[in-house]
């Protein structure tokens, strides 16, 4: 597979003295339509088609999108629980895409998951304890005594009382379960966090202070994380960058403050337009409102030229015949739209 | 603003339900009032009550393990509670009803148009007997069939269903979830309705599919005047559909007031903690609030919040329920801070002075009561018999990626 991670305008990096943590570059991940008596295959599904970005180290960086866009597919190739079907993912200056399950093995502790349900991905007849230090088991690391001490350590780190090592997970509140997810991904000191919906499936005085949370260990642990969510609002609180994604593709690309400030992206701007605010205030920090019109498309079959395009509010002929490519429309700002190439005047 | 007279009042609820450990007094003395050609949003987190009081108005609540023991609800001045006849007429006759996951509200073997004709057929009639089923088939006239058939596709049109005709032909399998939940909305306006009740109907959807609901939602309340009760747990929602909000807290009403008034400068601790929870385009704060929903076999004495209430005052609030007061401005907050007539600035004053959160124990949801080991089956944020309570509120958490 190419691993051509050297084009000009994808190249992420400011500071070419610190590597980023992770490179993903032209990542793809197919799925096979299969139909027929024979199971011949007759399309594909591009849920992840040509994604390419950074972690840099100690940096949040937020992949957007909606139902469909690929980023839950996304984050799982990237932690390889998937094998790509094309493109790169350097992690640590590695390239780990191609690896056989028995070199992942070391990689795997440092990369980790949380989910965005706690309660389906806790076992509910393991007590706490074994919960959290199941992945020294499986890595075989530490003794008895050892291990017990570091989830006890864990427990604390995620504030936690002792008591809780002796509990099951349908005991805890979805708050405290996700606080248990969390701790047993710090088991075996990781490096990066993708972080797949991690607070949804909460209510929002219980989210805010897991975000705290995730927050404090990442300053402490110098974690990097890869957060996946649908909430835009929130990754303007905690996320340096972000990617939006649809149908696979990354759409804009840009430091957090740039993407709320200056969208270039017609489905950005439609994304920002329709949060619904809670606050007055918030209006400020809102585009002027777009109306939505059309229907979400079928990710086997997408639409030609731009995906956006039938949605779009500012499409001209030409978007549903030519495919826009990703252009440089600022300082680390990269966006996907054929207006850009019209316009570069104004840039 | 001047009030016209309610088209719907909920007075004195209460409900309880019987569950393993015990009877669980889940709604409090609840009382809603929506005025004619209003739109009203009951908000508040998993747990709060704000289903159950839904299921309650619409003549849904699970009985058992439900129980209303105590309420009048009003529908332009006539009792439905007492009166399990009226209640169903009313409700076919004049109200529509939109829920969250129209996968499970709309039937499976039958296609759009087959649907929306049933409606239309029966509409207003309840129990409608085999014999009169029988009939309409057999006595279908194509006449009425086109009629029906264009009424529906002029509804899906001005939903902006694409292909209106088609879809008529069509599964709720083979339509995306915004398109089901339009088809839903649909057939809530088809038996032409003046009042309609939304339980979460865009919690299941993309944001800008949400929007877009919400437009043609608001379309279909002006053109036809309609007055709505809005259920959310999403206080952005609220703030662009609902002219008034009820703020819910453990089965009681917390706070009563506009929309500018509940969501710019909440007054009560708990919708205060919750505005300021949400993440926002300006900032959040990210101390949330301590605790966890009470035990509703044992409901906290005095007000259901102070256990989790920043400002609670001891010797008061775990002791006397507030009564909710009425300020100047005719917002109500149900808290020991405020007394009746104040005015918002100075109740205002007052909830900036004495409301902190902080981030003290940053352990959310240690259990406040006494060590909760089982217990926390009744509690909102978890597992057991919750489900009958309304737990069931899934949260925008969507992602049906692959
Ligand atoms: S009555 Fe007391 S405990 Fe209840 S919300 Fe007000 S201050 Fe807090």
């Amino acid at each position: 597979m190419s691993s051509d991670h050297t084009r000009a305008d994808e190249t992420d990096s400011i500071d070419d003295t610190d590597e980023p943590l992770l490179q993903v570059r032209d990542l793809e991940k197919y799925y096979p339509i299969t139909g027929g008596l024979l199971k011949k295959q007759i399309g594909e599904v591009k849920a992840v088609d040509g994604v390419s970005f950074d972690v840099r180290r100690g940096e949040t960086f937020a992949i957007v999108g909606e139902s469909g866009c690929g980023k839950t597919t996304l984050g799982k190739t990237i932690a390889r629980l998937h094998a790509p079907t094309g493109g790169s993912i350097r992690f640590d200056g590695r390239d780990i895409s191609a690896l056989s399950e028995r070199d992942l093995k070391p990689v795997r502790r440092e990369i980790q998951v949380v989910y965005q349900d706690p309660t389906s991905s806790l076992n509910p007849r393991k007590r706490i304890k074994d919960i959290v230090a199941e992945p020294l088991v499986v890595h075989d690391i530490g003794t008895k005594a050892e291990r017990r001490e570091r989830v006890a350590e864990l427990l604390e780190r995620v504030d936690l009382p002792e008591d809780f090592l002796y509990r099951y997970p349908n005991e805890l509140s979805g708050g405290q379960k996700q606080r248990v997810a969390i701790a047993r991904a710090l088991t075996l000191n990781p490096s990066l966090l993708v972080l797949d919906e991690p607070t949804s499936a909460l209510d929002v005085s219980v989210q805010a202070k897991v975000i705290a949370l995730l927050e404090e260990l990442q300053a402490e642990l110098d974690l990097s994380y890869l957060m996946i969510t649908h909430d835009l609002s929130l990754t303007k609180n905690i996320a340096d960058r972000i990617g939006v994604m649809y149908l696979g593709k990354l759409m804009e690309k840009a430091p957090a403050e740039t993407l709320f400030d200056a969208p270039q992206n017609p489905y950005t701007e439609q994304l920002l337009s329709a949060i619904p605010i809670v606050e007055e205030s918030e209006a400020a920090f809102k585009p002027e409102r777009i109306s939505i019109r059309g229907e979400t498309p079928d990710p086997s079959d997408p639409p030609s030229g731009c995906p956006f395009h039938p949605r779009c509010h500012r499409a001209v002929d030409d978007c549903s015949r030519v495919e826009p490519e990703l252009v440089d429309v600022g300082t680390d700002h990269v966006s996907r739209c054929l207006l850009h190439d019209e316009d570069e005047s104004e840039m | 603003m001047s009030r016209t007279d309610p088209i719907l009042e909920l007075r004195d609820l209460e409900v309880h339900f019987d569950t393993f450990d015990g009877r669980a007094r889940v709604i409090n003395d609840v009382d809603i009032t929506v005025d004619e050609g209003e739109t009203v949003a009951i908000v508040g987190e998993s747990g709060c009550g704000k289903s159950v009081t839904a299921e309650t108005i619409m003549g849904m609540l699970p009985q058992p393990p439900g129980e209303i023991v105590d309420g009048e609800l009003y529908y332009k001045g006539e009792e439905l509670l007492g009166d399990q006849t009226a209640h169903e007429r009313v409700k076919s006759e004049s109200m529509g009803m939109i829920f969250q996951d129209p996968m499970t509200s709309l039937s499976p073997v039958f296609t759009v148009g087959e649907m929306m004709r049933d409606v239309l057929t029966y509409q207003g009639k309840t129990n409608v007997g085999w014999l009169e089923i029988v009939r309409n088939v057999l006595g279908r006239r194509d006449a009425d069939e086109a009629e029906m058939r264009d009424r529906s596709v002029e509804l899906l049109d001005q939903l902006q269903i694409p292909d209106p005709e088609g879809v008529l032909d069509r599964y709720p399998i083979e339509l995306s979830g915004g398109m089901r939940q339009r088809v839903l909305i649909a057939m809530a306006m088809l038996g032409e309705p003046e009042f309609l009740i939304a339980d979460e109907p865009t919690t299941a959807l993309d944001v800008t599919v949400q929007d877009q609901i919400l437009d043609l939602l608001t379309e279909q309340i002006e053109r036809e005047n309609l007055s709505m009760l809005y259920i959310t747990h999403n206080l952005g929602v609220a703030r662009r559909i609902a002219d008034r909000i009820y703020v819910m807290y453990a089965g009681e009403i917390a706070e009563v007031g506009t929309r500018d008034e509940i969501l710019d400068e909440p007054l009560h601790p708990y919708s205060r903690g919750l505005v300021d929870s949400v993440p926002k385009l300006t900032e959040f704060d990210r101390d949330g609030i301590e605790g966890l929903l009470p035990d509703y076999t044992d409901p906290p004495s005095g007000c259901r919040f102070h256990p989790r209430c920043p400002a609670a005052m001891s010797g008061t609030c775990d002791v006397e329920r507030p009564p909710r007061y009425e300020l100047s401005s005719g917002q109500e907050v149900a808290c020991h801070l405020y007394e009746d007539g104040l005015s918002r600035a100075e109740a205002a004053e007052i909830a900036a002075e004495e409301i902190e959160f902080d981030s003290g124990a940053a352990f959310e949801d240690r259990p406040t009561s006494e060590p909760a080991q089982d217990r926390s089956s009744v509690k909102g944020e978890s597992a057991g018999t919750t489900a009958s309570i309304d737990a069931q509120t899934p949260r925008s958490a969507e992602d049906t990626d692959e």
